[in-house]
């Protein structure tokens, strides 16, 4: 690769690499290709999120997430606005950490490093989902108890339009999410089954790692939006 | 494609995750711990205007998310060319929120203007921070968003 001739095939700079027959961008169809795709995504959710934004413009009185997010598992009774989310956003991050750690290692060729951070990174993703189930199951069950909201209502004083575009939106985010460790998965088993290390790279990881992160990305919005603002 | 890091490179990148990780929990919990002191200490009472906390929120996010987008997703060490083609379009959501912000705040105008705010369900009394900001009385005020 580092032959210094002026080679389309084996562009040397950034300027060369625009005469054809290599990559401008230096990364291979199928990355490229998941970035577009990634951009596309980032817009959809941009769209939900923003048309959350309209919809809460144009209402007179709005849910406090002080309020509306502040029960604990197992901690029946306590007030802690925020800590749940907080636990769940920390464990989204750490799993998208693991992933990275598995890109890395993928790098290196280590298939043992590949599988273990995939795997820790399968279980960050399960446990968010499974933190997200408790949040959407509290909040609708505890509408029976006065304190919770479904899609028609909710006790926060909110419009109904608020627990729609929460469910929506997050709900959207957790297929996301869901989609993801599907994903995962199966990487991480066709990495244990050895097929990366016969392919020569572990690209794929790379690729499945973009979209993971951005379902990290699109985490820190949704959190702003819903928890924060 | 296949290009091994050598060890000096992976050692480096391997730090450079572990402090991108430091500073997004560190950003989340001084979020969350503003939010609380401001819940708590700052205004109990729900009566000021969030205006600074929530440009606060805004910003610490933006630089979550760079921290996620340059260092996880890589595109600090991708070529110029493709971190652009990436990035241009998103210039697009700018006017896109501020177009629809702006929309939203004219929609609930009209209906004040022509007296067809929908009725809102009743604030029931529990908790000690209720939420919203009591005391609304259907229309005559002018500002809901926060």
């Amino acid at each position: 690769m580092a032959t210094h001739t002026v080679s389309p095939i084996n562009p040397t700079t950034e300027e060369e690499a625009w005469e054809g027959g290599g990559s401008p961008f230096n990364v291979s169809y199928g990355k490229l290709m998941m970035w577009y795709f990634l951009v596309s995504d980032a817009f959809t959710f941009s769209g939900l999120l923003i048309s959350y934004g309209a919809i809460r413009f144009s209402s007179e009185r709005w849910a406090d997430p002080n309020e509306v997010f502040n029960a604990m598992p197992f901690l029946h009774g306590w007030e802690a606005p925020l800590g749940f989310v907080s636990i769940m956003t920390f464990i989204l991050i750490l799993s998208s950490v693991f992933v990275v750690r598995a890109v890395q290692e993928g790098h290196m060729m280590n298939k043992k490093g590949v599988v273990k951070w995939m795997l820790l990174g399968i279980i960050g993703g399960a446990a968010f989902l499974g933190c997200q189930a408790w949040e959407w199951h509290h909040l609708i069950t505890g509408y029976d108890h006065g304190h919770g909201m479904v899609m028609s209502d909710n006790t926060f004083g909110a419009p109904p339009v608020f627990g729609q575009l929460f469910f929506l939106i997050t709900g959207f985010h957790g297929f996301h999410v869901f989609s993801g460790v599907v994903f995962n998965i199966m990487v991480c088993i066709q990495a244990a089954m050895g097929v990366y290390e016969r392919r020569g790279h572990y690209e794929m990881v790379e690729k499945i790692g973009l979209y993971w992160h951005f379902v990290d990305l699109v985490w820190v919005f949704v959190f702003l939006a819903f928890y924060l603002l | 494609m296949a290009h091994s890091l050598d060890q000096e490179t992976y050692e480096q990148q391997v730090k450079s995750v572990w402090v991108a990780t430091v500073w997004l929990t560190v950003i989340t919990i001084v979020e969350v711990v503003a939010a609380l002191i401001w819940l708590y200490v700052v205004d109990p009472d729900g009566q000021k205007s969030k205006f600074l906390l929530n440009s606060f929120f805004i910003v610490a996010s933006l630089l979550k998310a760079y921290f996620i987008v340059g260092e996880f997703m890589h595109v600090r060490y991708e070529r110029r060319a493709l971190a652009l083609t990436i990035l241009v379009p998103l210039v697009f959501l700018i006017w896109f929120l501020v177009a629809f912000l702006w929309e939203g705040a004219e929609w609930q105008n009209n209906r004040i203007i022509w007296d067809a705010l929908p009725e809102l369900p009743e604030i029931p009394d529990h908790g000690d921070h209720g939420g919203g900001h009591g005391g609304d009385h259907g229309g005559g005020h002018d500002k809901g968003g926060h």
